[in-house]
This record gives C-alpha cells, sequence and structure tokens, in this order.
C-alpha cells in the first residue's frame, strides 16, 4: 500500500468520524473514495494492523491517536494548499480543492511551511473552516493559544490585557466596536465590583460594561 | 452688498438682506462631547446640558445669522458610529441620510481624541463638508495633552478649531468656517484660507480596497465613501444615498473570500483599519506628559468602590429627599404666610358686597397662584438642583455601574437606572430618556417604572402634604411603597416580557466638581417650565372651580364618586374633584385640594390618615396628561391605555388598603 492511499484513507475517515460524531461506516468510506466495499474491508484491516485505526465489526471506524495526528496533518496542507491556490494564485475553488487533494500527497513539509509563512498563517480556510495550527505558526495564533485567553470578567482590578475574541452577537459587537473595543485593543480594568460589573479604559474612554458581557470578552491577560 | 463688518465676527451681523437660501448646519459628534453647550451658545436657546451620554435625545433646532446669512442649526443626538443601534442614534442617521445637512460641525472631544476619530473618519468618508470642533481642548492640556491643532488639520484635511463651548471660546470661528467651506465669504471679512485639501482617506486593508474597487467596477459612479459603507452591511444608509440599492448591496455581498483569509468578517476589518488610522493621526497631534494624579479621581475612585459605592448612594438618596422635605416645607409655609397676610385677607375684606360668582372667581384664582406658588416653588426647585448637581458631575453613570447588577434581576440592566432617576424630577423627559435603551422590551419595563416613579409634582403632594403635616417618615414610607411597587411592576414585567436582552454597555464621563451657575441656570430652566404651563392652567382652572362650584355643580359630581372616595378610601368628597384636576398636572390635585378645602392648612380639615391615604392615591393613580401623551408617542396607544388602567385599578387598592389598616391599627 502507497502512503498516498493511507493518506486518502486517514483523510476521509477524520472527515467520517466528524460528521456523525462517532465511527465512520465502511460502506460511508467505499461510496467517499468511490470504492467497493470489499477493498475497503480490505484495507481496513491493514490499517488496523498498522495501528492507525481501530475497527469495531458492526460499529465502524475510529482513528487512534496515532492515525489522528497523521490525518490532521494531512488535513492542514489540504487545506494551507487550497487557500494558497485560491487566495494568492487566485483559482477557482472547486479547481482549487481537487488540486489540493493531488498536491497534498506529494508537497515536502519545507515547502508547506515556507507557504504558510508566505500567507501570515492563515487560520480560515476558503470553506471556512479552521486551519490546524503548524509547528511553523506563532504560538500567538488564536488555535494554539486559545486556552491562554481568559474572560475580561476574570481580570482584576488595575490589570491590562489585549482583547482576543468577542463572541457575542453581531448587534453587541457594533455597539462594542463604535465605542472602541475591538480585537487586538489594549485595555485596562479600571473598576471593578464584587459581583462583577466592571469598566475598562480604552484609547482614552472609560467604558463600564455588565458582567453578561465581560465573560464572553476574551482576552490575553499582561497582569498589572 | 455687505460693507460693516470688521473682523470681529458677530453672530448677530445681519448685513445682508438679499441673503440666499439659509444654511443648515448640523452638529454631529459623539455622546457627551458638548453638542449641546455648542449648540446653545451658537443659537442662544436654552437646552440641557449634562454629563452622561445620552442627555440629548431629540434633534432640536434653532436659527441664527451670521455675515448676512440665515443658519439653520441642527443638534442631533450623539452617535459613536454611522451604525446606529439606539432608537436616539437611529433619528440622527435618519436626519443625516434624510435631511442632508448643508455642513457639519463635527464636534469632537479633545480627551479622547482616537475614540471620537472613528466617526471623524466615517464622516470624511462619506463626503459631507465638514469642519471639525476640537472640544474641551482645556480639559485635554489638564489632562497633560499638548496639541498640534495644525498637524491634525493638515492630517485631517477639514479645518480644525479649538473649542471650549460651555464657555463660548472658538464658538464663532468654528461656524464662520463651517460658512467658509460650502460659501465665498464677502473679501472685507477674515479668510482662513479655503486651501483644497484632500480629505483624510483611510487606507484599508488590501483585500478591502479590492472589494471597494470591485464594486466599482460594477457600478462605476459610486462613491468610495458609499462602498465601505455597503462593505460594513449599512443598508439605511445605502438606500438613503442610492439610486439602486439592491445592486449596490449585491455588489458588496462579494466578500467572503476576504472574510475568509482574514479568519473575521470584513466590517471587523475595516473597523480595526480605521481605528488604526485614528491611533496614528492621535500620535501625530498628540503629546502627553504624565500629569499627579487628581483629588477628584480619588473622590471618583470611592464613588464607585465595592465597599462604599452602595452606601453613597443610598445615603445620598437619603440627604436628597429630607432636604428638598426641610427646605421645601419652611420655604412653604413662610409663602403661606406671605399670601394670608398680605393678599387673601385684604383681598376678601374689599370685595365683601360684590356678587358671589365674582367674589368666588377671584378668591379661588388667588388660592390658585397661592397654592402654586407656595407647593411648587419650594419642593420642585429644591429637588431640582440636587437632581442637576448629579447631572452635571456625571454622577448619574456611576450610579447605573454600581447598580447594574441589581437591574438585571428586573431584567434590565445599569443604563436604566438613569430615565429612572430622571424620573423623580419629571417622567415626561424620562420616558424620552428611555430611548438611549437598547432593545423594545427595556424600554416598555423602564417606562411602566419610570410613569410609577413619584416625580417632583408628586413630590410636592407627598412632602408638602405628608411630609408637613404628618411628618417626614411618614412621607419617606410613601416613597418606600412607592419603591416597592415599582420594583414588584419591574420584576413582573421581567419575568413576563419576552424578547432579547442586550447587556450593560455604557461609556463612563470623566468625574467633575460641579459647577454652581451652570446648576442654578438649570434648575431655572426647569422652573420656567413649570411655571409657564401650570401656572396659567392652575389660576384659569381655580376661578373656574369656583364659579362651578358656587353654581352647585361640583356637589353632583362629588355624589357620584361618593362610593369609592367616601366609602372606601375615607377621603372627603370634594377630593375626587382634587383627583379630576390632578390628571392636568400632578401637583394640582394638592392646589385644587387647598382651593376647595379653602384652606393650605390641610390639617384643620383632614385626619393625618385622610392626608396619608390622598396623597398615596394622589401619587400612584394615572400619571398626569403629558405623561399619559408621551408613554401614547413612545409605545402605541394600547400601552399607554394598559399602563393608565393599572395605576388607576392599583391606586384604589393600596389607597384603600391604607385606609383599612390605619382605622384598625389607629
Amino acid at each position: 500500500m502507497t502512503n498516498e492511499r493511507i493518506e486518502e484513507y486517514l483523510e476521509t475517515i477524520l472527515y467520517l468520524t466528524n460528521k456523525n460524531k462517532g465511527p465512520a461506516k465502511t460502506n460511508q468510506i467505499a461510496e467517499e473514495l468511490k470504492l467497493s466495499p470489499p477493498s475497503v474491508t480490505e484495507m481496513i484491516r491493514k490499517l488496523s494492523g498498522s495501528g492507525y485505526i481501530k475497527y469495531t465489526p458492526y460499529h465502524g471506524v475510529t482513528l487512534t491517536p496515532k492515525g489522528c495526528t497523521e490525518a490532521l496533518r494531512i488535513k492542514r496542507r489540504h487545506q494551507l494548499l487550497e487557500t494558497f491556490l485560491v487566495d494568492v494564485l487566485d483559482l477557482d475553488p472547486k479547481f482549487a480543492h481537487t488540486e489540493a487533494c493531488e498536491m497534498e500527497h506529494s508537497i515536502s513539509e519545507t515547502t508547506l511551511e515556507k507557504m504558510c509563512a508566505y500567507m501570515g498563517h492563515p487560520e480560515i480556510c476558503p470553506d471556512g473552516n479552521p486551519i490546524g495550527h503548524g509547528e511553523c505558526c506563532p504560538t500567538e495564533a488564536p488555535n494554539a493559544s486559545y486556552r491562554d485567553y481568559i474572560p475580561l470578567s476574570e481580570l482584576k482590578e488595575g490589570e491590562q490585557g489585549t482583547i482576543k475574541i468577542i463572541s457575542l452577537t453581531r448587534e453587541i459587537k457594533d455597539r462594542l466596536s463604535s465605542i472602541g473595543l475591538i480585537p487586538d485593543q489594549e485595555i485596562q480594568v479600571k473598576r471593578k465590583l464584587g459581583q462583577g460589573t466592571l469598566s475598562i479604559t480604552t484609547m482614552g474612554t472609560e467604558v463600564a460594561v455588565g458582567i453578561n458581557i465581560a465573560s464572553k470578552i476574551m482576552v490575553q491577560s499582561h497582569g498589572a | 452688498m455687505s460693507s460693516c463688518c470688521n473682523t470681529n465676527t458677530n453672530t448677530d451681523t445681519n448685513i445682508n438682506s438679499d441673503a440666499a437660501a439659509p444654511i443648515t448646519i448640523a452638529l454631529v459628534g459623539n455622546p457627551n462631547v458638548g453638542k449641546s453647550a455648542f449648540f446653545s451658545r451658537l443659537t442662544g436657546v436654552g437646552v440641557e446640558v449634562s454629563n452622561y451620554p445620552g442627555t440629548t435625545v431629540e434633534i432640536i433646532k434653532g436659527t441664527l445669522k451670521h455675515v448676512g446669512e440665515s443658519i439653520n442649526v441642527v443638534d442631533l443626538p450623539g452617535i459613536y458610529s454611522l451604525s446606529a443601534s439606539t432608537e436616539d442614534e437611529k433619528a440622527s442617521m435618519k436626519y443625516l441620510i434624510r435631511e442632508r445637512p448643508d455642513v457639519v460641525i463635527n464636534v469632537i472631544d479633545a480627551t479622547r481624541l482616537a475614540r471620537n476619530l472613528n466617526l471623524t473618519l466615517q464622516l470624511l468618508e462619506i463626503d459631507i463638508p465638514m469642519v471639525v470642533a476640537l472640544n474641551q481642548v482645556d480639559a485635554a492640556e489638564q489632562m497633560g495633552f499638548k496639541i498640534d491643532v495644525e498637524a491634525l488639520e493638515a492630517e485631517l484635511g477639514v479645518p480644525v478649531i479649538p473649542t471650549i463651548a460651555i464657555r463660548g471660546k472658538g464658538i464663532d470661528t468654528a461656524l464662520h468656517r463651517a460658512i467658509e467651506v460650502i460659501r465665498p465669504l464677502p473679501v472685507d471679512l477674515p479668510q482662513y484660507g479655503r486651501k483644497r485639501r484632500r480629505r483624510c482617506q483611510v487606507k484599508y486593508d488590501d483585500h478591502v480596497e479590492q472589494a471597494i474597487e470591485k464594486i466599482r467596477e460594477q457600478i462605476p459612479d459610486i462613491s468610495r465613501g458609499i462602498c465601505i459603507r455597503a462593505l460594513e452591511g449599512d443598508r439605511d444608509f445605502i438606500e438613503g444615498f442610492c439610486e439602486y440599492p439592491e445592486q449596490v448591496m449585491e455588489a458588496a455581498s462579494i466578500p467572503p473570500r476576504i472574510e475568509e483569509t482574514h479568519g473575521q468578517p470584513i466590517k471587523d476589518t475595516i473597523i480595526k483599519d480605521r481605528y488604526g488610522e485614528a491611533g496614528t493621526i492621535e500620535q501625530t497631534a498628540y503629546k502627553k506628559r504624565q500629569v499627579p494624579r487628581q483629588f477628584i479621581d480619588q473622590v471618583d475612585e470611592i464613588l464607585t468602590s465595592g465597599r462604599w459605592g452602595l452606601p453613597i448612594f443610598a445615603v445620598l438618596m437619603l440627604v436628597m429627599f429630607y432636604m428638598v422635605f426641610k427646605v421645601g416645607g419652611y420655604l412653604e409655609i413662610f409663602i403661606i404666610d406671605i399670601f394670608q397676610t398680605y393678599l387673601i385677607t385684604p383681598v376678601s375684606a374689599t370685595l365683601s358686597g360684590v356678587h358671589p360668582l365674582v367674589v368666588s372667581a377671584i378668591i379661588f384664582g388667588l388660592l390658585g397662584l397661592e397654592a402654586g406658588l407656595a407647593i411648587v416653588i419650594p419642593f420642585i426647585g429644591t429637588f431640582y438642583i440636587f437632581l442637576s448637581v448629579m447631572e452635571d458631575t456625571g454622577y448619574l453613570p456611576r450610579a447605573a455601574f454600581l447598580l447594574d447588577r441589581y437591574m438585571h434581576k428586573l431584567g434590565l440592566h445599569g443604563r436604566a437606572i438613569i430615565p429612572m432617576l430622571l424620573g423623580y424630577g419629571c417622567n415626561v423627559p424620562a420616558i424620552i430618556a428611555s430611548r438611549t435603551l437598547n432593545t423594545h422590551r427595556e424600554r416598555i419595563i423602564t417606562i411602566a417604572m419610570v410613569a410609577l416613579t413619584p416625580c417632583s409634582a408628586r413630590t410636592v403632594i407627598i412632602m408638602g402634604l405628608v411630609g408637613v403635616f404628618v411628618g417626614f417618615w411618614a412621607a419617606m414610607s410613601i416613597y418606600f411603597i412607592e419603591l416597592v411597587i415599582i420594583l414588584l411592576t419591574g420584576w413582573m414585567l421581567g419575568k413576563g416580557l419576552p424578547g432579547e436582552q442586550m447587556g450593560f454597555i455604557m461609556e463612563m464621563p470623566p468625574l467633575r466638581s460641579p459647577d454652581m451657575q451652570v446648576i442654578v441656570k438649570k434648575t431655572w430652566f426647569r422652573m420656567k417650565g413649570f411655571v409657564y404651563v401650570a401656572f396659567p392652567i392652575l389660576i384659569v382652572g381655580s376661578s373656574i372651580l369656583g364659579v362651578v362650584d358656587e353654581l352647585g355643580l361640583l356637589a353632583v359630581f362629588e355624589d357620584m364618586l361618593r362610593p369609592v372616595f367616601v366609602g372606601f378610601l375615607g377621603l372627603p368628597a370634594y377630593a375626587a374633584t382634587a383627583f379630576i384636576f390632578g390628571i392636568l398636572r400632578k401637583e394640582m390635585a394638592l392646589e385644587i385640594l387647598a382651593v376647595l378645602a379653602g384652606t393650605a392648612v390641610f390639617i384643620d380639615v383632614m385626619t393625618p390618615l385622610q392626608i396619608y391615604v390622598f396623597a398615596l392615591v394622589a401619587t400612584i393613580y394615572v400619571p398626569c396628561a403629558a405623561t399619559i401623551a408621551v408613554i401614547g408617542k413612545e409605545l402605541g396607544w394600547r400601552n399607554m391605555v394598559l399602563i393608565s388602567g393599572f395605576t388607576i385599578v392599583l391606586s384604589i387598592v393600596v389607597g384603600g388598603a391604607a385606609n383599612f389598616l390605619g382605622l384598625a391599627l389607629l
């Protein structure tokens, strides 16, 4: 079995397990790869033997940690290539997808990293899905450090931070941005009441926000 | 042509009789930057000026003459950006889009330049002729900013005039230069240089620029500003400015590509770039030096501290009501004494022998005037001094901050505190102020609560009647009962009304020490309303009442309502008539009661319990005519009828309960 085939299988299984929110069925895989079920069953046995996947009869296929890492790596390659083809070379998205499917198996890590850096380490691919975080990407990238962000409501009085992600409705986001609260903006907590209402200063303006809003603004804390 | 004008650009110089069509100037800017002060100075029209965002919620117009031109000035409610969300902001945007002022004076707050420039840069993009008034330069200097006005002017590409609106500095120059932007001025007037500068244009991210280009390829004669508004998804704006709005919105809907590469909607990219530009401009024009911490900052800190904030708020409220009671009560007795001794007694003596109808008309009229002066001025005046202090120092937004959490229990948030506190002054402006709230649901709850709030006219009844003749704490207990009713109403509506809720987001203006001159002026401005509107109704109404009473018609009416008023509430029969007048203006219930009772010393004719029940019913049953009208305007007649009906039932139930409880206990 060639590397390319393994990669195609892993990629498909990853896609299907995400979609099913559970194991991928053999006939689903066959359908996706346009192969006959018996040949898929054969391949699954081999992959299972190499420790990439776990197969339970009548239940389906799941990825092992090893298989998952490999699948995510391929997926990232695919997305980066697609992004490059669409955004930089301005190719048609559909064509770019087919092209990326071919290229993802042959491109070297070095070229891929250069490509990623060239595009400024993009975070979203043309289909609108988030692109996995690569070793070449700066650690600041949200995917990597999302867990480092804390809600604004957890900053203490006097502490500073940078607004990173605002997960609120469009309407509230508009209101916040018109008053000067936008991502990457530096802020400092000026007042804070025990029950959570707080006020922050940004661009020389003090803005009071309720706890319901403050808990949905993710910030990177810089301490006091 | 004009000839006499010298370098002194006086706003009153009316020299040109064959002036062209009047120029319309609109004052546009962020909330709480001093537009109203600017407007007031410019037109001489007295408008409310305060220190919290959202003081002006209606479009206000004034006129003046300047170097022969007729000028209409329009003060617009503050907006943070061209994307409006609250009622008052929408009114501003609608005006800008539909009425298209000839020139805009963009008033910006020099103490928070970058934030203000966001709107300025948007205005520059949409090609409205404009000048920038850099207001509160004195405050900015105190904060340690050194401002290079010329550099700012060069960056923005439009005239920038430093102003201190509250003291009238720079106002005339700003007006002059605003006119200069659109009309050539007579040669003998100072010319500020009409050199055509290129207006500042934000250079956006390449992808945004490409999107703009793409729209312009499809619709060639579209301006850059319109493209940006379209990309920001501002449909109202596009519909107001474009012949083919659908086509433009369609062309602007291409950018999913940009959104994906940036991982954020194109709107966010645009806003970010614009703020970036604003920040760069600020850095060019401003130098900051450190200034030592001011005393007022320490006061500010204590006012909103977790430990002291709420106790201070409670004490302030109590002190306010106590002072209204003390000062108002003292002045009331004082004025009544003077009236009785020097007017009523001598006049009734001279009128002996005249036809009783005439005597009734005159004496009732005089009693009405007495009641007005003695009851209204002391209480309302004192109350408004306190309210003005809270408004002007910037304490109101701090109260909103402190109480935000508790307001959530009512399905509201802190911002609603401002209309509610204003409601203690007068329900009408308070209800209008609810336009600054974001959702319809919040507005209904707040307005219902405001309508139940004992306004200063009702304070006249509570303090002037119960406070003076029963006692301070008896009066406070009425406030307390009503506060409980207000909170219960809010809580029930909050539970019952479905709908969206937007959280608490409010700009906090800096705390300022109160300026007594401003406060006295403002209190007088508000008192004038009462005097001019209420007194004529009061005097004429009292006279007519005297005649009707003399003819025996009042007795018929009072007999009809006897079961409720005498039987259930235990009040004198004539109280019914007083309540009817109270619908016109709340405090008239008390004034007419004085007229009907024949004395303003109520304890001589009513028991303390009757006084208490009267005050309770009078302050709860339907709000006054003006309030009813404004509720109808803001929420529609259905809600108006619902709220009014609810209060009538409530007042009789609460009044009856107090009566029976009082009879049982006392």
